[in-house]
């Protein structure tokens, strides 16, 4: 009886043990498919075999639901990735919309999928996403537009969910889908001057994990790569100018830099946006000691099967070595050997 | 004469819409600019808040269209039968019109009183009608159809054989305004089928084809074509050829717009060097300037430095004037709080435009003086700066006396400033709004200015004490039952009692409580008390209610609703007892007081039936009515929001929308009836009643968000504190038969004991 009793210990340690480490995927959120020769290096070098690419968007246009930003395929679709059809739809779609509508959408965004994915890609379409931030006045009508594409289609469905959507779940519901994807970043509040960095703190990542994972559905972990710089006039945050890194302000005669904060002396014309003596600039990039915390701090929580970045592109990535990656996906395993240290 | 309000609504909680977001009031009519601004007014106040944009755009370039065929005409023509002919007709019926034309048949009978074929008939304008069959061939491939369509491979192929066409039968006529149109639409198929330099090409071929004219066309043309150059790469001569096209053709100025583009300062240049005056240069600023947040000062300067003399100033100092009066008009008391208070930047902004119009008022090289004119007063105005306004106002009083439009937008504004003006609400003050309110026509045809008005005496009734006015000013009694508030409803009863009143104290308690005010006043103050179960007080307010008023609600707290327990259960006894009105019902709580402390051998019934009226009264329960005039589903999702008074935020609440969730006296009541109860059957289900509010109790706490529910279900694992009850029926009451129905009937408990708790 011991022995017995032993055994089923060891078996219960066993089965609770962490086994694989989560694989890397990517989302592609560029507006033109056209990967450069560095981005599927990169991809090779992390072996991703999947990637979250945005098709379209949906938004409301003169009261009815439209598909906008089409994804421009300058290249057909890697036949090597996984491609799993990422769709962002406004909250505002599912707000004072009828369930025949959302039928309808449903059925409109399953064919457009299908069509979409036949012309540029030579895979069967087995799995997509849904990106969606929804609220408690839209939400029965997002989670019914889930389940209407799963009848329609049979295919594995995922959903973005955000970190309130997991701490208030008995409010904010759990949608009907196969997984979800967490996403890890957006957690500041972008449009406070005093905010440090918006796109991702460790502290405020951790007031909003539970315990223990009590999620009713598989969650993976979406994590940023991304900078931006935000422009602020007379206090206000007007414009978020994607893509800019700190090193693009040492024009002295046009910026005063103290640390993560611009003052624009001249007015002139940045990335297509004109900015006014006065205007004033915070940029954040995605700051690696705050991932490699939050991937601490997360991995104590969640057991992924992948961690998905956001997002491909060269200038986004370069600053991110892929071995760093490698380690974040290592973390979430028992592999207690390699814990490199933040710098 | 009913005073017209607009109730506004505040922007918390979920369920608004940006349409019943509180939307400010605006002195400013944007038509005072010349020509009434019509082609540009809409433009005043940004592309990116109007929403509508793109249909008016539309409408105006169908408007304009009509309008020149119209012109063109060598006949009379109706602007309806132009547009049938144009965008309704199909093409038989025009294949129809042709062969009439030539005399080969007759007219469709859709077109036999069309003003427009029976003179291009008569006329025999064949090339007019081959121009509109072809162009209505070329619809399918230009217009926006479904944008969920899919594209066709074939389209392609189609459009360039209707380019190949359209350039044969351009050369047929020799109309070359007609020419001019088919020069548009082949411009526009080889831009839509994204061959940008055969588009081009299209137009090099054309132009030397098509005789000069003005024409509307040449400017929808000329948008195409930066269009095209704008996506082989040159960005700084598109944008150039784009801001010709915002100048001159009102119905692409939206599109233009969104498509003008500059990424860097050498672009710009590269874009000021391609304009050929001042003017040119000038509409660069000015597009540059309508960027939702542009600086618009800095940009007037700029403009002012090249040609003072532009129209495109006096829109810009509209706009920003605009843009300032969101900010300061009304700030300190205009309800909500919308727009916030104006900072250090804003009050900034507002002095150094304020001392630019001065200055280029003084310099005199302007066109537009009587409107900057006005605006000085107006923008001393919103810097609080009476006299300086006032003065402005006086000056500006005979340069806009040929100017209705002018003259109209300074009387409203010296209205307003003497409605700003008033230091306190008295009699005069009164009588004088009254007389404003029933007689004057900026009020009664200026869409917010009430708002103003009677926002600023809401301040005033607020700082003089007088918070039942200052409610009446904004709110009706409906806003008032989601939380009576005691202080403002015991004012509104000694307003209304008062013995001599003005005839706007008259108007407004008779236009926001109704006519049967008093009634509806100590109705009110009734159900608060008896929300407080102050019974006493509750009685003898809704003893000076009228019976017709009492009678027209009336209630069953008293009904046991057994296992029917929630707020929508059908109970079938409800519709067969006799229903109590709110003054029966107080009176029989306090009887049951009464003999609840006195009879202590029915007590425990007493108490039971005391029980049951506060727990149905309740949010919980099936006559919440009897208390709560606005019982919200969506609370349940706030609930451990409740603030101290039991009220939650609510958009449509000006004080919260209150919610009766407390269910310690009901809890008190069952305790009591169970303890002195001699029968344990009686007891088990006042336990049962008591364990009712327990678990609800639980819901209502902050403890409730860290429940875990039973594997598959929804039944919370109680925690020990909220469970007393439950546990007394399980070890108490467990013989009874009351015991066994409970397990039966009520699928919590059944599963309580199931489980073993």
């Amino acid at each position: 009886m011991r022995k017995l009793g032993i055994l089923f210990c060891v078996l219960f340690v066993l089965g609770c043990a962490r086994t694989e480490p989560p694989e890397i995927s990517f989302y592609h959120w560029k507006s033109n498919w056209n990967p450069t020769d560095f981005e599927y290096e990169y991809l090779n070098k992390l072996s991703v075999k999947k990637l979250y690419v945005r098709y379209f968007d949906i938004d409301i246009n003169n009261g009815e639901p439209e598909p906008v930003g089409d994804l421009i395929f300058s290249d057909s679709l890697a036949a090597n990735f996984q491609i799993i059809p990422t769709v962002f739809i406004t909250e505002k779609t599912f707000r004072d919309i009828s369930k025949e509508k959302i039928s309808d959408l449903a059925g409109k965004v399953v064919n457009r999928l299908k069509s979409k994915h036949e012309k540029f890609s030579s895979q069967p379409l087995n799995s997509v996403q849904f990106d969606c931030d929804w609220t408690l006045g839209s939400k029965d009508n997002y989670f019914f537009f889930l389940e209407k594409c799963k009848e329609l289609s049979s295919w594995e469905i995922s959903s973005t969910i955000r970190l309130h959507q997991v701490k208030f779940k008995r409010k904010t519901g759990v949608p009907p889908v196969d997984y979800g994807v967490l996403m890890v970043y957006n957690t500041g509040n972008i449009s406070k001057w005093e905010e440090e960095n918006s796109i991702l703190k460790a502290e405020t990542v951790s007031d909003y994990l539970p315990k223990k994972n009590d999620y009713d559905i598989p969650l993976d972990m979406a994590l940023p790569l991304f900078s931006w710089s935000l422009l602020f006039r007379e206090g206000k945050l007007i414009k978020i100018i994607r893509d800019t890194r700190l090193d693009e302000f040492n024009d002295t005669s046009k910026y005063i830099v103290k640390e993560n904060r611009v003052e624009v002396k001249k007015s002139h014309y940045l990335k297509g946006y004109y900015l006014y003596s006065g205007d004033e600039l915070r940029t954040e990039s995605s700051d690696r000691s705050e991932i490699l915390n939050t991937v601490s701090l997360l991995s104590g929580v969640f057991e992924p099967s992948e961690i998905v970045y956001y997002h491909l592109d060269s200038s986004t990535i370069k600053p991110y070595p892929h071995a760093e990656l490698e380690n974040h996906r290592l973390l979430f395993s028992d592999d207690n050997a390699y814990r490199p240290q933040p710098d | 004469m009913l005073i017209v309000l607009n109730p506004t609504k505040n922007i918390q909680g979920c369920g608004f819409s940006e349409e019943d977001l509180f939307p400010g009031y605006s002195l400013l009519d944007i038509y005072i600019l010349e020509n009434g601004g019509t082609d540009f007014a809409p433009h005043i106040l940004s592309f990116q808040e109007h929403y509508e944009m793109d249909e008016k755009e539309a409408l105006t370039q169908v408007e304009m269209n009509i309008q020149e065929w119209q012109d063109v005409s060598c006949f009379y023509t109706e602007p309806d039968d132009v547009a049938y002919l144009v965008y309704k007709s199909s093409i038989d019926e025009m294949e129809l019109l042709r062969k009439a034309a030539k005399g080969k048949g007759n007219l469709p009978r859709s077109l036999k009183s069309n003003s427009f074929a029976l003179g291009i008939q008569e006329n025999e304008c064949i090339g007019t009608i081959d121009y509109l069959i072809f162009a209505k061939r070329c619809e399918p491939f230009v217009v926006e159809t479904d944008p969920w369509a899919d594209e066709d491979p074939n389209d392609k192929a189609r459009m360039q054989q209707l380019i190949k066409d359209g350039k044969k039968y351009m050369m047929k006529t020799d109309n070359h305004y007609v020419r001019l149109r088919y020069m548009y639409q082949l411009v526009r198929l080889a831009h839509y089928m994204n061959d940008y330099q055969g588009a081009l090409d299209v137009l090099e071929w054309a132009d030397p084809k098509v005789d000069e004219q003005e024409s509307i066309i040449n400017w929808w043309i000329l948008g195409h074509k930066a269009g095209c150059i704008k996506r082989l790469g040159d960005q700084a001569e598109a944008s150039y050829l784009f801001s010709k096209v915002f100048k001159n053709s009102p119905s692409k100025r939206e599109r233009v717009y969104r498509s003008f583009a500059i990424d860097s300062d050498e672009e710009w240049k590269a874009c000021l060097l391609k304009c050929e005056s001042d003017e040119e240069r000038s509409t660069l600023f000015t597009m540059r300037a309508m960027d939702k947040h542009g600086n618009i000062l800095e940009e007037m300067k700029n403009i002012y430095k090249l040609s003072p003399a532009s129209g495109d100033l006096t829109y810009l100092l509209v706009k920003e004037i605009s843009r300032l009066e969101d900010t300061f008009l009304g700030a300190e008391f205009r309800r909500y709080d919308y727009g916030g208070k104006p900072d250090k930047i804003a009050k900034e902004r507002l002095i150094l435009l304020t001392e630019f119009v001065t200055q280029c008022l003084g310099e005199g090289k302007i066109s537009d003086k009587p409107v900057w004119k006005v605006a000085e007063g107006y923008l001393h105005y919103l810097a609080r700066d009476f006299y300086a306004a006032d003065r402005s106002y006086k000056q500006a009083v005979p340069l806009v006396k040929n100017n209705e439009a002018l003259s109209n937008q300074l009387g409203l504004f010296r209205l307003a400033l003497k409605v700003h003006a008033y230091t306190r609400v008295n009699d005069t003050v009164e009588d004088e709004i009254y007389e404003m309110v029933q007689s004057n026509e900026y009020y009664k045809t200026h869409e917010t200015f009430p708002d103003f008005v009677f926002d600023r005496l809401t301040q005033l009734y607020l700082k003089q004490g007088e918070e039942g006015k200052a409610f009446l000013c904004i709110y009706s009694y409906g806003d008032l039952t989601y939380n009576p508030d005691p202080v403002i409803i015991n004012q509104l009863i000694a307003l209304g009692e008062k013995e001599r009143k003005t005839k706007l104290e008259e108007e407004l308690l008779k236009a926001k409580l109704g006519e049967d005010y008093i009634s509806a006043l100590y109705e009110l103050k009734g159900t608060y008390h008896l929300s407080r179960y102050e019974l006493s007080d509750a009685l003898r307010a809704y003893e000076k209610v009228k019976t017709t008023t009492m009678e027209a609600t009336s209630f069953q707290p008293f009904l046991d609703p057994g296992f029917s327990n929630c707020v929508h259960c059908e109970i079938p006894e409800m519709d067969t007892l006799p229903k109590l009105t709110k003054t029966e019902i107080t009176r029989r709580l306090i009887d049951l007081e009464y003999q609840a402390k006195t009879d202590l051998e029915q007590a425990s019934n007493y108490y039971y039936l005391l029980g049951l009226a506060t727990y149905n009264m309740s949010y919980f329960g099936h006559s919440h009515q009897v208390l709560d005039y606005y019982r919200s589903g969506s609370s349940w999702y706030y609930i451990e929001d409740l603030d101290e008074d039991g009220a939650l935020d609510f958009w449509d609440a000006p004080y919260g929308n209150k919610e009766y969730v407390n269910l310690e006296r009901p809890l008190f009541f069952f305790e009591k009836a169970r303890e002195l109860s001699p029968d344990d059957e009686f007891a088990a289900r006042a336990a049962f009643m008591a364990a009712q509010c327990e678990i609800r109790m639980y819901y209502t706490k902050e403890d409730y968000n860290s429940a875990t529910f039973y594997p598959k279900t929804y039944i919370p694992k109680l925690p020990k504190k909220y469970r007393n009850y439950y546990d007394l029926l399980i070890n108490k009451y467990k013989g009874t038969d009351f015991y066994s129905a409970a397990i039966e009937e009520c699928k919590y408990f059944g599963y309580y004991v199931e489980q073993g708790m």
